[in-house]
């Protein structure tokens, strides 16, 4: 099933939230990873997404950004189904991912991987970037630009010649955010940008959510250091089995009888099965 | 274009090779030399698959037949003048190559190599077969020399100098192409493709595109050669030919054009210095090789750039953070 796709002239509809994922299902083989899970979200927000190991947080990031064909289900993006476009086409329309596994251009250097962030957003061919030297030089020396400013602002300026596989491991996940922020998203996808970091730097990748999310980006972050999560989330979505199980405020959430119930119950569950 | 030619050394170096004529005379050195122009314009081409996008191709010599016999039976068959056949054996072996193309976008690694391999041997079987069209295992012969406007090459002297430019402007473009946005696409590609889709590169479009650039520039390289040797048969294109244009790339170095110029210099020159090696030039290719993916697997171009750094490698290796879990794929 490929849904119809609009066109642009239709899809400004004001009363439209930006991200409208409707029963999204997939399944591998016959392990249902994601069941009509629904999520809406508005512009300009930060949206938790939490859930116990293997309730499909990740599956959903897949589908939302076009790495796994979902079963059935839509995803309108600002009116505009997604659903059955491309990964290329999804990143040029604003939609992009972090990995929580790490996916860096490991022998290219930091400052080089930053560039292909802006590969979306550049436009010389193959030709003119053979003959007209000119435009591409111009075209080089903004992405040299852009992504020193970029890099700058998330403290990794020092490493910028850097082979991209000998950062730590914080740097490495900066690297990662820095690459996703050069395509200029609307929508950012974040799959446990915290692992691996120290509190300090947790403390501080909490700074920089925020401030990514004052320049007009809506953030969509799975984590499972609750503490982070709940501090930076103006709402929460709660996964689990592949199912929404809950979604609110941080507050409210934290205090669902049913949320407790999976995190607090997750071994009895998984035996009483 | 003068920041151009310092950031590239080798733009100053290849012209520069021009003034040998004024120091030797010697048509067997300059037969040397020509045939190794050939080969830099091939393993640059072969580098694009192999050393940038990690394609890997191990069935060159396919596309460097290709566009030899395309321009020797369009001169030959149609009267086309030579820069005609030349340009269009470019792009007809493109052509070809973007058709490999896309049932090679499937396959990875050892299985693309040996898909590859195997077109290497049904394109010298076809010209092998194909009796009334290729001539069969007689070849072509009496391709004509090169009739460029003004002058006719003759000499291996004409020939050297016309190598040069040659292998100059493909050099050139070349470079233009990968030292900026489509190279390191490349690259990303070959680090992390499902990183390289998430940021936004077309993973089909480049694999087809460098495909056909890579067969351009091999085909452009068999055209030089028809018109040079004037006489071709399909032992010139078979999996020897093949092999040897990835020892020169992998001595000079995956992923880096200049080491390619220099891979295929050294492999083309050091048999002949040393004439006893001549007869074992093919067990050289293997050893070459071998010894380079075991002990030096940046090539020479990346031990230029870190000396020292061969004995280390294998510690440094695995000094990423790994995750055990993978994911997403597509
Ligand atoms: N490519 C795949 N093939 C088969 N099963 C998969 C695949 N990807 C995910 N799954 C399964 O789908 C379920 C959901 O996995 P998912 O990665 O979405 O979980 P998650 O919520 O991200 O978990 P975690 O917190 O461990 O990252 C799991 O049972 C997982 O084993
Ligand atoms: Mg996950």
């Amino acid at each position: 099933m490929i849904p119809g796709r609009r066109t642009r002239g239709e899809r400004r509809n004001r009363n439209m939230r930006m991200v409208e994922v409707r029963k999204a299902s997939k399944s591998f083989g016959g392990l249902s990873a994601l069941k009509d899970v629904d999520l809406g979200m508005e512009d300009g927000e930060i949206r938790g997404l939490i859930g116990p190991n293997g309730a499909g947080k990740t599956t959903l990031f897949n589908l939302m950004a076009g790495n796994y064909r979902a079963d059935s289900g839509s995803f309108l993006f600002d009116g505009q189904e997604m659903f059955g476009l491309g990964i290329d086409e999804r990143v040029s329309l604003g939609i992009v991912r972090t990995f929580q596994n790490i996916r860096l251009f490991g022998s290219m250097t930091v400052l080089d991987n930053v560039k292909m962030g802006f590969h979306c957003r550049a436009s010389t061919g193959w030709l003119s970037a053979a003959f007209n030297l000119r435009r591409s030089a111009r075209e080089e020396a903004w992405m040299a630009s852009e992504g020193e400013r970029l890099l700058d602002e998330l403290d990794l300026l020092p490493h910028r010649g850097e082979q991209a596989k000998n950062l730590s491991y914080g740097n490495q996940r900066r690297l990662e955010i820095a690459r996703a922020l050069a395509t200029r998203p609307r929508l950012l996808m974040l799959d446990e940008p915290a692992a691996g970091m120290n509190e300090s730097e947790g403390r501080q990748l909490l700074d920089r959510i925020r401030a990514i999310r004052r320049s007009g980006i809506t953030i969509l972050v799975v984590e499972h250091d609750m503490n982070l999560l709940m501090t930076v989330s103006d709402r929460v979505t709660v996964l689990a089995h592949g199912q929404k199980i809950a979604e609110g405020t941080p507050a409210e959430v934290q205090t669902d009888g049913r949320v407790i119930a999976e995190y607090l119950g997750r071994e009895a569950d998984a035996s009483g099965h | 274009m003068p920041g151009a030619v310092r950031r590239n050394p080798a733009l100053v170096a290849l012209p520069l090779a021009a003034i040998l004529p004024f120091f030797v005379d010697n048509n067997y050195v300059f037969h040397i030399l020509v045939v190794a122009g050939i080969y830099m314009v091939l393993s640059m081409s072969l580098n694009l698959l192999i050393g940038y996008t990690g394609l890997f191709s191990f069935g060159h010599a396919a596309f460097y037949g290709t566009g030899a016999y395309a321009s020797a039976l369009l001169s030959l068959g149609c009267g086309l003048p030579f820069p005609a056949a030349f340009l269009a054996s470019g792009l007809l072996t493109a052509v070809f190559g973007v058709t490999v193309a896309f049932p090679a976008l499937r396959l990875k690694t050892i299985f693309l190599a040996i898909a590859t391999l195997g077109l290497n041997e049904i394109v010298r079987l076809f010209l092998t077969n194909l009796d009334d069209v290729t001539g069969g295992p007689a070849g072509l012969p009496g391709i004509p020399l090169p009739d460029l406007w003004l002058v006719r090459l003759e000499q291996p002297q004409d020939f050297y100098l016309a190598a040069i430019v040659f292998v100059t402007a493909a050099y050139w473009a070349l470079s233009n192409l990968l030292l900026k946005r489509h190279g390191r696409a490349l690259k990303a590609i070959r680090d992390d493709e499902i990183a390289a889709k998430a940021v936004g590169v077309n993973i089909t479009s480049y694999k087809v595109a460098v495909f056909g650039i890579s067969a351009f520039f091999a085909g452009l390289a068999g055209s030089f050669f028809a018109h040079y040797i004037t006489y071709i048969s399909p032992d010139s294109f078979g999996l020897s030919e093949s092999f040897a244009i990835i020892a020169m790339v992998a001595l000079g170095g995956m992923g880096d054009l200049r080491g390619s110029l220099i891979g295929a210099f050294l492999l083309c020159v050091i048999p002949e210095v040393f004439r006893s090696l001549h007869d074992f030039r093919e067990l050289i290719y293997g050893f070459t090789i071998m010894l380079i993916v075991r002990m030096l697997p940046g090539g020479i171009a990346g031990w230029t750039r870190n000396p020292g750094g061969w004995l280390r490698r294998r510690r440094n290796d695995d000094s990423r953070p790994a995750d055990p879990r993978r994911e997403a794929e597509s």
